[in-house]
């Protein structure tokens, strides 16, 4: 599994904690005869909580750009811009960018309850 | 009259006086939705009059099948009259729930139950066999849904445990009586306020709750010992067992499928809504292992759950999702901070087995939050897009204590039972910001000054009527044109298979089912009296504005203003166009709907008849709207669905560069003036006065109904040409 470099205090809190309205991200969750519901995701830890639905349906692109641009992590956006750009199929896609950024997650955690 | 026991209900609750309608006066509507417009028509002298009013009718009735053994056929009942929900007009409106209310309606010999007028105290009605009482419920009022049952089970069956026999007239039963009830939210008159019957079958939309909440009426009860008379009791048995044979998922095959199956299965996807589809609950709370299918009376697929803890019994679908996603973000990775801890001991890194128990836990919040839903008798798909348009007003910082829109919630309990426990609480009873959300999520945006910039931008997704969003109209063209066009979000999920069928399997890479020139085939096929056009069935941008998309959205109010809503066949199971578990991947449409009816009624109506009945009460049901105030000025999209791309990713058969494809329907929007271009087209063909949207003379005329152009034309509201 990918290893992260070491985020910086400011980086982990920043990852830790919640956007702002204009900042959030929306994705879509698939849901059998209800259909698609759309959806505010306000930190990485709710985007990690949307990928496990059973049917999350985003944007790579507008993700990739969203943990680079809002959240400001490189490191992330790096290995998220490889996942998003391999064979695979969409759903296991998400599945993958969601491992990563709840491995970023684990990781920070770490960091800010230290 | 087989399949009928001859007797419609007529309550007055102002002068409390219980009479009878023959049924035979309206056999020419069939049954459930096309009785109760007739019935409506007739009885409704000033149409124009608001839901709260006493003069509003409400009527609950039954189909020929209702109480036999029509697979998906046998429960339901149509719960009609003029709604309190939408906006700015309560429509005339339609709602409908399964059960056994239905079948112990027929048992105890009525099809159906007409409520009038207005009680001066809270009442109740008493119904067992052909006794009925109006009787004081001034100890019941202030009770929730499930209270007032459990009392009135106690009270009929003198017995706090029902499973043993007891009298009701001159026969008997085990059965406690099936009981409507509504609880506090209907009693302070909230729009957002349900009807619910058992644990959780409810008539959510329309706001019925507060129209017999307006009555005082608190709940109906019925205890039958009868039974239904068939015209053909062999071939009806034979029909459902021609189903099974022919048409029904093998439960013994779920492990070897290698089509559609698998690929749901990956993914726990499997629950479609044909009668070959696996018939696991439609429910979307991390289900308990402790757990098994419910189903209403007759129904082979059982799409609710009850589950060892008794919490959220009965309930399915929407209200079982509004309060999941909250509770799962809230509480995402319990089983990871457990698996972190010991990995942490041993001094390990994450290995891939780590990363499948990511998935989070739901503690039980998402079960209680529906479960206070039924018991306080509130709509629950309001809050499907209502709660995310809360917590956006809370981010924004515009909504919390000292806002601009004040309230005590408790959003850092967001995800908790306590947030819910305190909102239902609030609109329940008017306290707090739910004194304006017991206006519906529409109004309360209204009353905050945010309508039109929320409309604008589509943070609020109540696109039509000021109703929620369900499958969005910039997509799923079908649904929102037919929901524009009549009363309510339609709620009907046969064309949905279009965007499953392809979307699921691309997603995970693999081939879909059939291609979309067969699903294209299949599908209009079956579309009488406009069959194999397969351009109905192409949801291409071209082809959202054209007569073909006229004819799709007109068969499909035909379609579903008869065989669903008045014969009353369950929208789980049918229509069934596409079935994955045969060889030719077609389903039982057209060949299973009348000959479930016709061994009932001993009729012979064939499928095309029953096309055109769902016309004639389209038509009906239109010129009552015309009467309330409808006009074609009024029938648009808010704003965000003209202006607004729609962002999710899915595909739909269409044509594209002259040959069939599956299509991504994402990043488009509606365009304003080809709508209207389209609206002209659709009043044209249903013979309505395209300038107004209203009936002409000879449109209803040649429907056989002269004397609905008369009321029009005496109203002014007959349409031109």
């Amino acid at each position: 599994m990918k290893q992260f470099t070491h985020p910086s205090p400011a980086l982990a809190k920043r990852i830790m904690t919640e956007v702002d309205f204009e900042s959030r991200f929306l994705g879509y969750r698939l849901h059998k005869r209800l259909g698609p519901v759309a959806s505010s995701l306000y930190s990485v830890a709710e985007v990690v909580a949307f990928l496990s639905e059973e049917m999350p349906l985003i944007d790579f692109e507008a993700l990739l750009k969203w943990i680079r641009d809002t959240i400001g992590d490189n490191d992330l956006g790096q290995a998220i811009e490889a996942a998003i750009k391999s064979d695979s199929s969409d759903l296991e896609k998400t599945r993958h960018v969601r491992n990563l950024m709840y491995t970023r997650l684990v990781q920070c955690k770490k960091i800010t309850s230290s | 009259m087989n399949g009928y026991q001859g007797k419609i209900l007529r309550v007055n609750l102002t002068d409390g006086v219980v009479s009878f309608i023959e049924t035979a006066v309206y056999a020419r509507w069939v049954g459930g939705h096309g009785m109760g417009s007739a019935i409506f028509w007739d009885l409704v002298k000033d149409k124009t009059v608001d839901g709260f009013d006493e003069r509003n009718v409400v009527t609950i009735m039954t189909s020929p099948l209702t109480g036999t053994l029509a697979p998906g056929g046998a429960s339901r009942v149509e719960v009609q009259g003029i709604g309190v929900q939408s906006y700015p007009i309560g429509w005339f409106t339609r709602s409908n729930m399964g059960g056994r209310f239905g079948p112990m309606l027929k048992y105890a010999g009525w099809d159906g139950i007409v409520i009038e007028g207005k009680a001066s105290n809270p009442v109740w009605v008493d119904i067992r066999d052909h006794d009925v009482r109006i009787r004081d419920a001034q100890g019941l009022w202030g009770l929730d849904t499930w209270k007032t049952q459990q009392k009135i089970w106690h009270l009929i069956t003198g017995k706090s445990s029902p499973e043993t026999w007891f009298e009701v007239g001159e026969g008997r039963t085990t059965q406690k009586p099936a009981v409507m009830a509504i609880g506090p939210a209907g009693e302070n008159l909230a729009r957002v306020a349900a009807i619910i019957h058992d644990a959780g079958n409810a008539a959510g939309q329309g706001g019925f709750g507060a129209v017999w909440g307006a009555k005082k009426l608190k709940a109906i009860s019925v205890s039958g010992t009868g039974s239904v008379k068939v015209a053909n009791p062999q071939a009806l048995l034979e029909a459902r067992l021609w189903a099974k044979k022919h048409y029904s998922f093998n439960i013994n095959e779920v492990e070897k499928f290698d089509d559609q199956h698998a690929m749901m299965k990956d993914i726990k996807f499997r629950s479609l809504s044909t009668f070959g589809s696996p018939a696991l609950p439609v429910v979307f709370w991390q289900r308990r292992k402790k757990s098994r299918p419910q189903a209403c009376v007759g129904c082979p697929a059982g799409c609710r759950a009850r589950n060892d803890t008794g919490w959220g019994n009965e309930s399915g679908c929407a209200e079982t999702v509004f309060y999941s996603y909250p509770d799962l973000k809230r509480h995402s990775g319990l089983k990871v901070k457990m698996m972190t801890s010991l990995l942490e001991f041993l001094g390990q890194e994450p290995a891939a087995l780590f990363y499948s128990l990511v998935e989070g836990k739901q503690t039980s919040a998402a079960y209680r939050a529906t479960d206070l839903a039924q018991k306080y008798g509130i709509n629950a798909f309001e809050f499907m897009y209502g709660l995310p348009y809360l917590r956006d007003l809370y981010k924004m910082g515009v909504l919390g204590p000292g806002k601009k829109i004040n309230s005590a919630l408790p959003f850092d309990k967001f995800g908790e039972l306590e947030f819910m426990e305190q909102l239902i609480k609030m609109v329940a009873y008017r306290q707090d910001i739910g004194a304006d959300i017991a206006e519906g999520f529409f109004r309360a945006s209204e009353r905050w000054g945010r309508l039109e910039e929320d409309l604008k931008t589509g943070l609020l997704q109540f696109p039509h009527w000021g109703l929620p969003v369900h499958y969005d109209p910039r997509f799923q063209l079908e649904w929102g044109y037919g929901t524009i066009l009549g009363d309510r979000d339609i709620n009907e999920h046969g064309f949905n298979m279009l965007y499953w069928m392809p979307t699921v399997p691309i997603m995970m890479k693999k081939e879909p089912l059939v291609s979309a020139e067969q699903i294209a085939t299949i599908f209009s096929s079956q579309m009488v009296p406009f069959e194999n056009n397969t351009r109905m069935v192409d949801y291409s941008t071209n082809n959202m504005y054209s007569e073909h998309m006229v004819k799709t959205v007109a068969w499909h109010r035909y379609y579903t203003r008869f065989w669903k809503q008045s014969i009353l066949y369950c929208d789980f199971l049918f229509p069934d166009f596409l079935n994955p578990s045969r060889e030719d991947k077609r389903g039982m449409v057209g060949v299973g709907e009348p000959r479930f009816l016709n061994a009932a009624t001993g009729s012979e109506l064939t499928f095309e008849d029953g096309i055109n009945l769902g016309r004639k009460i389209w038509n009906l049901d239109n010129a009552i709207w015309t009467l309330q105030g409808r006009h074609r000025d009024m029938v648009h999209f808010a704003p965000y669905i003209y202006s607004e791309p729609y962002k999710a990713k899915g595909y739909m058969p269409g044509i594209k560069d002259g040959e069939w494809q599956y299509i991504d329907i994402s990043d488009r929007c509606l365009d304003k003036a080809q709508f209207e271009t389209w609206k002209t087209r659709f009043y044209s063909f249903e013979g309505w006065d395209p300038e107004t949207g209203w009936p002409r003379r000879k449109s209803l005329e040649d429907l056989d109904m002269g004397h609905v152009a008369d009321e029009l034309e005496h109203h002014h509201k007959i349409g031109k040409g």
